[in-house]
């Protein structure tokens, strides 16, 4: 299989990256930041923290593009039934009886 | 395509191992289980009033370190990897019970946070937020603790001379699931314990 | 490859062999779909003559009554009947026993990818089918909340006490995960397993439709397996997950959540079922038509068109909730354009019959038998596709009659075309032929008889799950209906026994049985019946499809197996 591999200073390279953001997660939460930040920060720092550990400590990086389908598949599916749970559960769009 | 017209080769979906497909179809069923309790969580906070900010009942540091001990346990886990495909023996035992310790360290904090938040009053029948929390963070545990047992059991084999650099099948099918079960806290430390 | 002598332990009940597997899952699924027709009789004895004792089991069932059903007994009737036959009876009978015996053997594989996980998986099965029997025994009885477990009903200790309704959703619980496991495996072994030369253009239509089962399941029961949890959490931990109102220990529980991830999961756990039938009828139709299967590709296009739409259509199960009615028609034009590629491939169904050479086997019987029954059953689920049709018929027998087509009916007629076709390459025995075109009339007419009144009394207003329609003026006019279905019930209970009895005389005195008695063309005939220990002696190498009967060019015969070297040069596929 023709796939090559990350040497041990990518690994450690990342792991920084994913303890740096952890550190900034935490700090802007204990600073106070005003929500909105908050929230699209933490948001944005999760999906990247999310992507380096599957990309590169998964081996998706280096594995062929369609063995990506494998999780991709269930978390757009996961998405988009989430979304549809919106109308009914958050925004309480019920039919009143 | 006349090879396979004539029988001679094999067309697998994948050009994988059995063991690899067979291990992202198990996490393909867990991705889906993390989203039914998360994704109910998202919906039911989003759609309710009064919901507290973590900060105020949960401790933040101690959170931000257990993350930090679980994302060190992926590295020593990935470092796993890279020693059996270099026939690394003593390398890979020592990573493998690394991970188990560091899992193990995890759960631990854990369970010691669970405990003094129960006796403050922060129960899992106390409020919604208490609800979604530990059975969130339950259900993680104890996808941690079969990791834990998964790892030790790896230990053992390794110790036995299993592994080498032409098999290391297993270790690298057991690292998807260590690893998955890391992104699964990364998500919920971002927008359970922090949010 | 010498073994060393094992035990009978080893060979027969802790087996990692597919095929040993496949028969536990194959005789308990039978167990099983007894016992939830028996609840069936008892459920249409009780609406037919409303608390009268029931003749000959009554003193036996219900002591304290007299014989009779009782009210707090009837709820558990029909809940245990839902639940036993979706996942004691049909999953282990269509998915567990065809799923595990004919995958490694149509692929040309020794086993399955993971033989050691699919003896686990039957076990937990079996673990949790006995914590259902448990259930019936405890103090309170079994659960009576319906097979769909509907919150707050399920989820309030208030309203539903009694372990036995724990018990229950703990059993599914482990009957999930052991779905799962099997999954993996089929999921695996077919896209992983197959021989040289058997690509997916190439694959039994069978497995197609075990696949795409099996891709659902793993996608969707674990959104069902969550919100089962959470109803525990509910009930015994003091969560308020789907409790709200007065019930509710505090505020924000919602109650709708429920019914979106049960549906979730539900909706498409019937494309599950009856996947693998569709399959196995488009290879039926095609071996006993002599004839390939019309529009192969096509089929397999519209079987994975609705895998992926079957994800997007719940609601329709929840027009009547309250759910926000924009979503609702979204839900609603998403189910009626289910019905596109389900005409799709009926129609090619239609194709391979047209101008066969038809034998009419007993397999062939009941392959026929579904086409009638799912175009009544499909038919009857576009009407109920329509918001406003639904909102008059929802939780009435049409429903009922509706489901019954499609899953009782086409369901339970795959299942038996499943076993008559492939008990000689099981068991290498054949079953009596006159028996089986007898079971299969009897059933066929019965069947209609039951299924049809039902949607007649449910177009008249015949609420489901009431135990006696009696006390409502309106209902009256129906209960000679309700009197006529028992009786039909009965016969078609007993006709089963026609099955029951076909099955086990064959198995110990039937003839023996050759490799390929019914001249098909796919991997498994072309080894002995049964097959050999380990499948194949040697990799199989493919040269066409499962499919090529009446074959022109041919001297010897109309068809060519799918490892006959001539298929390289003759076959179209």
């Amino acid at each position: 299989m023709p796939t090559t591999h990350p040497t041990a200073r990518t690994y450690l390279a990342i792991y920084g990256w994913l303890i740096g953001l952890t550190i900034l997660e935490v700090g802007v939460v204990l600073a106070g930041w005003p929500r909105g930040a908050i929230v699209t920060l933490l948001v944005s720092t999760a999906l990247a923290k999310a992507l380096l550990i599957a990309l590169y400590f998964m081996h998706l990086k280096f594995d062929r593009p369609i063995v990506w389908l494998l999780p991709g598949i269930p978390v757009v599916l996961g998405i988009v039934f989430v979304l549809a749970l919106f109308p009914d559960v958050v925004f309480h769009l019920v039919q009143r009886m | 395509m006349e090879h396979v017209a004539e029988g001679t080769v094999e067309s697998p979906l994948l050009d994988i191992p059995v063991g690899k497909f067979g291990m992202w179809v198990f996490l393909i069923s867990e991705i889906m289980f993390f989203t039914g309790l998360i994704g109910s969580y998202i919906v039911l906070r989003l759609g309710s009033t009064g919901w507290p900010q973590p900060r105020t009942i949960l401790n933040t540091p101690l959170l931000g370190l257990n993350t930090v001990v679980l994302l060190s346990s992926s590295l020593t886990m990935v470092l796993a990897l890279a020693a059996a495909q270099q026939d690394r023996q003593r390398a890979l035992q020592r990573y493998l019970l690394l991970t188990a310790l560091l899992g193990l360290t995890f759960l631990g904090i854990k369970g010691y946070d669970y405990v003094h938040m129960w006796h403050r009053g922060f129960t899992i029948s106390s409020s919604l937020f208490g609800s979604c929390y530990y059975l969130l963070t339950g259900f993680h545990a104890l996808h941690v603790l079969s990791g834990v047992i998964l790892l030790l059991y790896l230990f053992t084999a390794a110790s036995r001379g299993l592994f080498s650099a032409a098999n290391y099948g297993r270790i690298e099918y057991s690292g998807l699931y260590w690893h998955f079960i890391d992104i699964v806290w990364v998500m919920l430390f971002a927008i359970l314990c922090l949010v | 490859m010498a073994h060393p002598p094992r035990s009978f332990w080893r060979r027969y009940v802790f087996s990692t062999n597919h095929k040993v597997i496949a028969v536990q899952y194959l005789l308990t699924g039978i167990l099983f779909l007894a016992m939830g027709g028996l609840m069936a009789l008892l459920i249409r004895w009780q609406l037919a003559y409303p608390w009268q004792p029931i003749p000959l089991v009554g003193k036996l069932l219900f002591p304290g009554s007299g014989g009779a059903v009782t009210p707090e007994a009837y709820p558990m009737l029909f809940t245990m009947h839902g639940g036993i036959m979706v996942f004691f009876a049909i999953t282990p009978i269509l998915l567990g026993a065809m799923g595990n015996y004919t995958i490694p053997l149509e692929v040309g594989a020794r086993d399955m990818a993971f033989p050691r996980l699919n003896m686990l998986s039957y076990w937990l099965l079996f673990l949790g089918s006995m914590i259902l029997l448990v259930s019936f025994f405890v103090p309170g009885g079994a659960a009576g909340f319906g097979w769909t477990i509907y919150a707050p009903l399920s989820s309030s200790t208030e309203v539903s006490p009694g372990w036995g309704q724990d018990l229950f959703i703990l059993g599914l619980a482990l009957d999930a995960v052991s779905i799962l496991m099997g999954g993996l495996n089929y999921i695996t072994t077919i896209m992983q397993l197959r021989a040289p030369g058997l690509t997916l253009r190439r694959l039994p239509l069978t497995l197609w439709g075990l696949f795409y089962s099996a891709v659902l399941n793993t996608l969707w029961l674990p959104i069902v397996a969550a919100a089962l949890f959470m109803v525990l959490c509910d009930r015994r931990l003091g969560t308020a997950f789907f409790v709200a109102g007065p019930l509710a220990p505090h505020s924000g529980g919602q109650v709708l959540l429920y019914q979106h991830l049960f549906w979730g999961f539900g909706h498409p756990e019937v494309y599950i079922l009856i996947l693998p039938v569709w399959g196995l009828v488009g290879d039926l139709l095609s071996v006993f038509s002599r004839k390939p299967a019309f529009g192969y590709k096509a089929t397999v296009v519209s079987m994975l068109t609705i895998t992926i739409l079957s994800g997007i259509v719940w609601g329709h199960h929840m027009f009547t909730s309250g759910m926000n009615p924009l979503v609702g028609k979204a839900f609603m034009i998403l189910t009626i354009t289910i019905s596109v590629p389900t005409a799709i491939f009926f129609l090619n169904w239609l194709g391979t019959l047209w101008r066969g050479a038809i034998r009419l086997t007993v397999p062939m019987l009941f392959a026929l038998g579904v086409v009638f029954v799912f175009a009544i059953g499909g038919l009857t689920g576009l009407f109920n596709a329509l918001q406003v049709f639904d909102i008059y018929i929802h939780d009435t027998y049409f429903v009922v009659g509706h489901f019954h087509y499609t899953l009782a009916a086409s369901v339970l007629f795959g299942a038996y075309a499943f076993i008559y076709y492939w008990f000689p390459k099981i068991f290498g025995r054949q079953m009596s032929p006159l028996l089986g075109r007898l079971h299969f009339g009897l059933s066929f007419l019965f069947l209609n008889a039951v299924f049809s009144g039902m949607f007649v009394v449910g177009l008249h207003g015949h609420m489901r799950r009431i135990a006696d329609a009696t006390t409502y003026e309106f209902l009256k006019p129906m209960q000679a209906w309700n009197v006529w279905i028992g009786w039909a019930a009965l016969g078609l209970g007993l006709s089963q026994l026609l099955f029951f009895h076909n099955f086990v005389r064959s198995l110990l005195k039937g003839k023996t049985a050759p490799a390929n008695p019914w001249q098909a063309g796919s991997l498994a005939w072309t080894v002995s019946s049964p097959p050999p220990e380990h499948n194949f002696e040697a990799r199989p190498r493919v040269f066409c499809g499962p499919h090529e009967y009446g074959v022109p060019e041919l001297t010897d015969g109309d068809w060519l197996s799918q490892t006959d070297p001539r298929a390289a040069t003759l076959a179209k596929s």
